[in-house]
């Protein structure tokens, strides 16, 4: 049989040292965007019962899911989404509602995928839910914190694309058809298959104004003025009427946001419809394959935890949005290094330890080792390791090695330090 | 202006869509049929065109490698993929159909033993129907596997029929027409949009 001890499986990868410097830097970014907008960081367990997950309208289908049994016999569910263990939580631990929460999170999700499809069984998923707030404020400050996230990690050529689910339920309710042929409408919708839609409405026992009205959702995308005075015009009832209104309040309070040239609108986003009750939305980045972020309201989840709280929020894949900087050579190569390693005997290693703890309070990065005689072998390790100046402290003076500028310099400890001092510029900036 | 990449499978699909593409002006001059390169670009006009497997078509603009794809719908239907079905192109056409040799009959609650090239479609038909289903996953001369008692039925595309004649089978049960379908990746659609739309709609001009 094939011995797999030294391979990973597919789907999960190890990450990189430099990899995980980057990966670090853009999750504090992150980070710092959802706090200072009030969004409280907190964290659900790696796995969860499979019943919170499966009685569920949710985004992940039931196969996406990886199961397995614990010791009493009760199926669990490694983590597949942050949003549904949110909505436990806020409604568990805030029996009675005092106004609205705001939490972020940070998270690796698992999802079962296709063999050999390339997709990633386990990524990490940063992302923000905003619940008790019905306003569109809440819808409008949500896409922002996503459109200010995408602009502080310098991605260039992004947009995001509005819909608004409420839109399409008002619609389907002038239909009296079967789920299973709401369904494939809906499905049809999604795919923007006017031909198709054509010839599975043109047979069905409906209005022709409605069908007129379905038939110019795939084609209901575009400038959010322009959609939104159509979507206005072909309204059928007073449902949908009120749905574009609010996709339009929502669009203005972005305008006044400052993200006007960002937004854009599809009606016919019809995606999840069980789950999503309100304006939806998804971040797209030129180039780039797969939708950046997406996110949505879902009023009616929290309910199914016993505490009806308005919501909405969006989720981002950090690792795909790894993958778009470095595509569009955005990433600021975050290279691991060592500012300063220092070599001691055993007479010097009081002196050496002294000396590292001073360097490592003013910020550098310091590592220390016994010298051998092999100063070749050190300096090849150095490099390696991209460690930028040596210092051997032997006697009472320093040799100090300097890997990039392949040079030696020797100087007395006090020389050193004062050097230090005066070139403040040279300060390690980690 | 970037470019727009239209994955193309070699054979007929491909002659027809490029002739349609000729059509609004689109050409590309190093292209000939017999030529072994995969990919040609119109610098001009930044269209790009790239030959892969028929079946890849999907994957590859599903996960943006390519913006549009022409394919049949056929794999459509076997592969079911996250992408936006813009348009049918009119040509490739045929359809899917069930067929039995001739003195085959149907008992009515008995699993049915299915050869097929297309697993996922039969399964849904016959789900539809109610009726389970044994599948039989081969990838060619599905004719044969009723012939040899491999299975009850066959289900497959058939554009004349003629091969399941000369075989000694019949059609049983149509299931579907196909054609083949311009495709389009759900972000390139938006981020591309009017670039894409263009050709899109020189397209639909020169279908009708």
């Amino acid at each position: 049989m094939l011995q797999y001890k030294n391979y990973v499986p597919e789907g999960v990868a190890d990450t990189h040292w430099d990899e995980y410097e980057t990966k670090d830097k853009i999750i504090g970014q992150i980070k710092k965007q959802f706090k200072s907008f009030g969004y409280r960081q907190i964290m659900t367990p790696t796995f969860e019962y499979y019943d919170l997950f499966v009685g569920i309208e949710g985004t992940i289908h039931r196969d996406e899911m990886f199961k397995f049994i614990d010791g009493n016999g009760k199926i669990m569910v490694l983590r597949p989404d942050v949003t549904i263990p949110i909505a436990r939580m806020a409604a568990n631990s805030h029996g009675r509602y005092q106004g609205y929460f705001k939490f972020a999170y940070i998270a690796n999700v698992f999802r079962v995928s296709e063999d050999q499809s390339g997709n990633k069984r386990e990524f990490m998923q940063a992302g923000i839910e905003y619940l008790g707030n019905e306003k569109s404020d809440a819808d409008a400050e949500v896409v922002a914190v996503g459109v200010k996230i995408l602009k502080e990690c310098g991605i260039k050529n992004f947009q995001f694309d509005l819909g608004q689910a409420a839109y399409f339920k008002g619609l389907m309710m002038e239909v009296a058809l079967e789920k299973n042929i709401k369904d494939h409408i809906r499905k049809l919708v999604e795919e923007k298959n006017a031909s198709e839609l054509f010839h599975f409405l043109r047979p069905l026992n409906i209005p022709s104004r409605v069908k007129d009205t379905i038939q110019k959702l795939p084609y209901l995308y575009g400038k959010p003025n322009d959609v939104i005075r159509t979507a206005k015009e072909i309204a059928l009832n007073i449902e949908m009427e009120k749905a574009v209104d609010y996709l339009s309040e929502v669009y203005e309070i972005l305008k006044d946001y400052g993200y006007e040239e960002y937004i854009t609108i599809d009606l016919g986003l019809v995606n999840h419809m069980d789950y999503y009750t309100g304006v939806i939305f998804k971040g797209y980045a030129r180039n780039y394959g797969k939708p950046l972020l997406s996110g949505g309201r879902y009023d009616h989840l929290t309910k199914q935890y016993g505490l009806a709280l308005p919501a909405t929020g969006f989720g981002l894949n950090i690792d795909e949005m790894m993958e778009v900087m470095e595509m569009n050579n955005m990433l600021k190569e975050s290279i691991c290094f060592t500012d300063f390693l220092i070599l001691y005997t055993q007479k010097t290693r009081e002196r050496a330890f002294l000396l590292a703890e001073t360097l490592r309070s003013k910020g550098f990065i310091v590592e220390s080792d016994l010298y051998g005689r092999d100063l070749k072998g050190q300096i090849q390790n150095a490099e390696f390791r991209n460690i930028k100046e040596i210092i051997e402290l032997a006697g009472e003076n320093l040799k100090i090695v300097s890997i990039k500028n392949n040079e030696i310099k020797k100087k007395t400890m006090v020389q050193f330090l004062k050097n230090l001092e005066s070139n403040g510029a040279v300060f390690s900036i980690h | 202006m970037d470019f727009v990449n239209i994955a193309l499978a070699k054979g007929r699909l491909a002659e027809n869509t490029l002739k349609m593409l000729t059509l609004q002006g689109i050409t590309f001059p190093d292209y000939h049929p017999g030529s072994r390169k995969l990919i040609y670009e119109n610098e001009l006009q930044k269209i790009r065109i790239i030959f892969v497997k028929p079946s890849d078509v999907a994957i590859y603009v599903e996960k943006g490698a390519a913006d549009l794809g022409v394919l049949g719908k056929d794999i459509l239907m076997e592969n079911e993929a996250n992408l936006y079905e813009v348009m049918d192109l009119g040509f490739g056409q045929c359809k899917f159909v069930v067929a039995a040799l001739r003195d085959y009959v149907d008992q009515p609650g008995k699993k049915i033993r299915v050869a097929t090239k297309f697993p996922n479609v039969s399964r849904k038909y016959f789900h539809q129907l109610g009726r389970p289903i044994e599948v039989i996953k081969l990838n060619g001369s599905v004719e044969l596997a009723p012939i040899i008692g491999l299975s009850d039925v066959i289900v497959d595309i058939v554009e004349t029929g003629k091969t399941l004649q000369e075989n000694g089978l019949i059609i049983i049960s149509p299931i579907c027409r196909v054609s083949a379908r311009l495709v389009a990746n759900k972000v390139s659609f938006k981020t591309k949009m009017s670039h894409i739309s263009r050709i899109i709609e020189g397209l639909r001009q020169n279908a009708d």
